[in-house]
Formats: structure tokens, C-alpha cells, sequence
């Protein structure tokens, strides 16, 4: 019977192709919905087939199949039709199963548990009368005391909530259980998460800080002060030196860089693991660090001024790329790496001498 | 011009080499002279922590020794007083990276710019601490009072009289707790030096403020209200010379202080 089994999500409220994979996804996390035939109910969204064969495949990630698309779109339809899926309405494909499986069941089945197609028939001709108004409001089917089961959504009504997800479970056409879907709480704290990782404003850090302190060290190589406004990042564009640097051999790493490790390469380097401060890593070209970088990071060591330096958290004690060195300013004190979930991803780029953090953006 | 080159070692880690070498070293800058503090702890540097001047290294000893850059240029300046330097170690190497031979030539070249040459010198009593003493003419030995760091001492004190080159020495005793001494719990400064038979240059109390100035990389000599701090002030002008009295920790605080006062008007014992 597992594969009879049919998980129906209702999507109907989404308005765009990120809405539906945004909610399918969250619908994938319940354990629930493995091992399923998905049955999605799509409202007025226009999909091609690469979008529906993504979803596809996220579906069938966890051991479920997408076994049928309902779109109020003909363009949907029409590309998940040429993929082979049915395009029925939910509404129909599920009474024609119920219909189907009417003569078999009712000897394996506990009588109290078989529900004649008349009933449902009533139910669903009326189910804003006949739901109760809580569930109109959580956009989630409570299961039915008295054994009706066949709940496919009807929550048009439903206007306080921006995307509504109604997902009802059907078990052999038996069981109805209810499946929160995200509260409003939980979408607006994702969405503040992704705003920050994807901050579409450019951050602009210039790592030297007080005057006094680089005039008492004109000896050295130090970039020179100037302040944030001054600097304007130019549009990206590709030479020489950046295919010199795509063209450079990456060493990999997947250790933790202790204190007094050093790490040198003549192409590039991808650290997997945190750097902790007291190591240096020099490179020839750039340096990506998947975890916290604490060290001091040199990139682009022979002199390339394309080389760039990237890390999920930038708390370098020093920066230099090629012939320009940066430091971390005095007021930062957290000696101690906060290890957390949440990064920052950012790059440091040279920028007509002055080495620049960037926020790696969503562009 | 010929400065002094004070070495300051003490044989085991932990009792305060790195703290008192930072704090003497900005205690004897902000009284005018000026002063360079060479860490010969390689491979496991700290004093750059404790002047908060991590972010600045760029050359270290060790560069200097291989030629990479001139001397001048691996000396980073402290960031409140423009009399103090620190010639950082380097953290990717070991001790074996230097040898006596060119520290010692090191410390000579400083010497004639400075006015004091400090070395912090690592624990032990191996190559890294013979190369830390080569280029000194004077040497302070810190210990506290606890069994251990004073034989560990005392075995450093035979080293440093079998060195031709060490003229002086002088005892550091640092960490004292006088709660304890009072109680019997400690080793008193007295038994100390009594022990060590070695002549005094500072007496340095406990304090908590020594943990939280280590990790803001601000020496605690610049908090005037902190009792190590004055303790470290008063070492840095014995060693210019001037006559300070120590401090007296052992001196009651509060309401035992009061307490004393009442019972000595009343004609009792205290």
C-alpha cells in the first residue's frame, strides 16, 4: 500500500515560481511527506518544464514522486503534461481513486473507517459550511473525528495570510492529519535571515582606521587612508590577470590552519575549516576560506592585484593582496571567533590600493 | 648613545614574564625613555597580545635575522606611546630559527637607538633562553612565591652568574597574595628572598585587572588606579636609579585596618 500512499499539497495561494518552490521546500522537511505520491495543487503560476523538473527533483530527494500537477495556467499544464504528469484536478483524480478503490476495501477495512462517494460528495460541495472556522485559520486540516477524510483545501477565503499552504494527507483515503505549515513568524524571521545574507546594498569597509597610527608607520607598505566614500568600486571586469588566476591550480585543504601553520601555494586555495589567528596563508592567487578566517591571509603573494579573499566570516588580523596590506582595526576586540550558524560571507578586494571588504551579494 | 639590555626570564612559564616585559616596557616609556622589547619566545609569541599591536606585525625577528627587511622596519611602534617598540617573534617558526650570535648582535644595533633594550625571554632553560640572555648585560628574574617557580628560579640565578656577560640581577616577586602570607598560606616576600638570597626590585600583588588588561591588549601600568600597575611603575624607576620604597602589601585594608587602630587605642595588641 506504500505506494498508494498521496501527500497533496496545496499551492494554490503562491504567485510565483519562488513562492512554490519557497513553500515546497518547507513542505519537504516534514517526514511525513517521504515516500509519498506528491500531488501539488498549483494556483495561477506560470512554470516551464526545467522549473518542473526541478521540483521534481527536490521531490524526489526524499523518496517521493511528483505524480500530479493541478494549474489553473495552461502554460504549466501544458509543460507538466509534456513531462508526463498527470494534469487532473485534484478534486476528480481523487474521487476517481476513491471510486476505484470502493470495491475493494471494504473487507480489509474497519467499516467505521469506509466512507460511501455520497457523503464525500456532500462534503465537497459545501466545505467552507462544513469546515470549522480554527482551521480556516491555520490553513491546516484537523483530522475528522468522524472519519471524513478526503480534505483538499478550500481556503480562498482565507485573505489574512500572504501565502497559504494547505497540505492534506491522505492515507489510503483513510487518515486526514494535520501539518502546520510555516506561522507568519517563522517566514518573516527566514526572510530577515536571507535579507542579510543576500543584502543587496554594497558594504563598504575600509579596514584602516586612524590616521596617527599610519603616519607612525610610513615605513611600512600600508595602503593609505581615505575615507568610504571616497572609494568606488568599478564594475568588474575581466583581464588578464583574473584568467591568469582562473587558470592557476587550487590546492585544497579540509583541516582547521592552528596557530603558527602556514599554508603556501602558487595557485589557489580553499581552506575547509576555520583559520584561527597566528596562521598565514599565502597564495599566488586567491584565497577562500568555507569557515572563519582569524589569520593573516596574503593573496595574489607575486604581485596579482585580481586576486581576492573570501571567507563566511572576515575577522582577519591582517589582509594583503599582492603589494597592499590591511589590518583589522584597533576597536575590534573579539579575540574570541563567535562560532555561530549565521555568516557573513564577505570578500576583500584591491581597489586602486586600498584593500576593500566587500559583502558577496546575491548579484 | 648605549642602552641597556635587560633581559627578563624567570626558567618556568607562567609566573609573568610576558605581562611584567610588556608593563615595565611602558612604564619605563611613558617616564621619557625610550624603550624596545624584543620577544625571543618563537613560535609562541604573546607579547604582541598584551601591547594589542597583533594587527600591526608585519616583519618579525626572524625576518630580520634572514634578511628580509632592516631592522627598522620590523620595529612597530605602540599605538599610545610613540618611546616604545616591540620587535615581534615570529609565530610559524621555533626557537631554532634564531641563535644567540645574531640576537646578540640585534640587541647591539638597538641599543644604540634606545635607552632600554628589553628581552622577554621564553620558559626553559634550553636554546631559546640561552639565546634570550646572549646580548643582555643585565638580567630580572620573576618568580612567585611558591615552591616551585622559586627552584625553578634559583636554578636560572646559577645560569645567569655562570654568564660572564650578565653584570647584574635582580628579583621580581610577583603574584603575592597578602591574605594568604597573613594566614601562613604563602610564602612571604622575605622567605623569598631569603631563599633565592638575591636583591630585590619589585613586589607585585595579585590583581584581577591583569586578566582583563591581558586580553585588551592594554598594559595595566596605563590604569593608575590598579595596584599592580603602580607596583610596575615603582620597578620601572628602580630601574632608572631613583629610590622607591616598596609598596607595602601586607599593610591591613579596611575594616581590619580599623579594627587595629581601635584595639591600639584601647592599648591592645593588635
Amino acid at each position: 500500500m506504500e505506494l498508494n500512499k498521496r501527500f497533496i499539497v496545496d499551492l494554490s495561494q503562491a504567485k510565483t515560481p519562488a513562492d512554490v518552490v519557497f513553500e515546497i521546500s518547507n513542505v519537504l522537511e516534514n517526514p511525513d511527506a517521504a515516500n509519498r505520491k506528491i500531488w501539488l495543487k498549483l494556483g495561477n503560476v506560470a512554470l516551464n518544464q526545467s522549473q518542473i523538473l526541478s521540483i521534481k527533483s527536490l521531490i524526489s530527494s526524499i523518496n517521493s514522486t511528483l505524480s500530479l500537477i493541478e494549474s489553473e495556467c495552461e502554460q504549466t499544464e501544458l509543460a507538466a503534461a509534456t513531462l508526463g504528469i498527470n494534469t487532473k484536478d485534484v478534486e476528480e483524480e481523487l474521487q476517481a481513486e476513491l471510486s476505484s478503490l470502493e470495491p475493494e476495501s471494504p473487507k480489509d477495512k474497519p467499516s467505521e473507517q469506509y466512507i460511501p462517494l455520497e457523503d464525500y460528495k456532500e462534503e465537497e460541495e459545501q466545505p467552507a459550511q462544513e469546515e470549522p472556522a480554527p482551521q480556516e485559520n491555520n490553513d491546516a486540516v484537523e483530522p475528522q473525528t468522524d472519519g471524513v477524510q478526503e480534505q483538499v483545501t478550500a481556503e480562498e477565503e482565507n485573505t489574512n495570510e500572504q501565502q497559504s499552504c494547505t497540505i492534506a494527507e491522505n492515507e489510503s483515503a483513510h487518515e486526514a492529519a494535520a501539518i502546520q505549515p510555516p506561522t507568519e513568524e517563522e517566514k518573516q524571521e527566514i526572510q530577515t535571515e536571507l535579507d542579510s545574507i543576500f543584502d543587496s546594498e554594497v558594504k563598504l569597509e575600509n579596514i584602516l582606521s586612524d590616521e596617527k597610527d599610519l603616519a607612525q608607520m610610513q615605513n611600512w607598505p600600508l595602503t593609505k587612508e581615505s575615507g568610504v566614500d571616497d572609494i568606488e568600486i568599478p564594475e568588474e571586469v575581466m583581464t588578464d590577470e583574473d584568467y591568469e588566476i582562473l587558470r592557476m591550480n587550487t590546492q585544497y585543504h579540509k583541516q582547521t590552519v592552528r596557530s603558527g601553520q602556514v599554508i603556501q601555494s602558487n595557485g589557489n586555495v580553499v581552506i575547509i575549516g576555520d583559520c584561527h589567528p597566528g596562521c598565514e596563508i599565502h597564495a599566488a592567487g586567491d584565497i577562500t576560506v568555507w569557515g572563519v578566517l582569524g589569520g593573516i591571509a596574503h593573496a595574489g603573494c607575486k604581485g596579482n592585484t585580481k586576486a581576492k579573499i573570501r571567507a563566511l566570516t572576515l575577522n582577519a588580523i591582517q589582509l594583503r593582496i599582492a603589494e597592499s596590506y590591511a589590518r583589522r582595526p584597533d576597536h575590534i576586540k573579539n579575540i574570541y571567533v563567535e562560532k555561530s550558524n549565521t555568516f557573513t560571507p564577505e570578500e576583500a578586494r584591491y581597489v586602486n590600493g586600498n584593500i576593500v571588504i566587500l559583502k558577496i551579494n546575491d548579484k | 648613545m648605549t642602552g641597556r639590555v635587560i633581559v627578563i626570564t624567570s626558567g618556568k612559564g607562567g609566573v609573568g614574564k610576558t605581562t611584567t616585559s610588556a608593563n615595565i616596557g611602558t612604564a619605563l616609556a611613558k617616564s621619557g625613555s625610550s624603550v624596545v622589547l624584543i620577544d625571543t619566545d618563537i613560535g609562541l609569541r604573546n607579547l604582541d597580545l598584551l601591547l594589542g599591536l597583533e594587527n600591526r606585525i608585519v616583519y618579525t625577528l626572524v625576518d630580520v635575522v634572514e634578511e628580509r627587511c632592516k631592522l627598522k622596519q620590523a620595529l612597530v611602534k605602540d599605538k599610545k606611546n610613540p618611546n616604545l617598540c616591540l620587535l615581534a617573534a615570529a609565530q610559524t617558526r621555533d626557537k631554532s630559527a634564531v641563535d644567540a650570535d645574531q640576537l646578540k648582535s640585534i640587541c647591539e644595533q638597538l641599543q644604540e637607538d634606545f635607552d632600554f633594550v628589553l628581552v622577554d625571554c621564553p620558559a626553559g632553560i634550553e636554546e631559546g633562553f640561552k639565546t634570550a640572555i646572549s646580548g643582555a648585560s643585565e638580567a630580572i628574574v620573576v618568580t612567585t612565591p611558591e615552591m616551585s617557580a622559586v627552584r625553578d628560579a634559583d636554578r636560572i640565578i646559577g645560569l645567569l652568574e655562570a654568564k660572564e656577560e650578565i653584570k647584574s640581577y635582580k628579583l621580581l616577586v610577583n603574584r603575592v597574595r597578602p591574605n594568604l602570607v597573613q594566614s601562613n598560606d604563602m610564602m612571604s616576600v622575605d622567605d623569598v628572598v631569603e631563599i633565592l638570597s638575591c636583591e630585590l626590585i619589585g613586589i607585585i600583588p595579585e590583581d584581577t585587572g591583569i586578566i582583563t588588561s591581558t586580553n585588551r591588549g592594554e598594559p595595566i601600568v596605563n590604569d593608575e588606579n590598579s595596584p599592580a600597575g603602580k607596583a610596575y611603575t615603582n620597578v620601572a624607576k628602580r630601574i632608572k636609579g631613583e629610590e622607591v620604597p616598596f609598596l607595602d602589601i601586607n599593610e591591613p585594608k579596611g575594616f581590619d585596618a580599623f579594627l587595629i587602630k581601635v584595639k591600639s587605642l584601647f592599648g591592645i595588641k593588635a
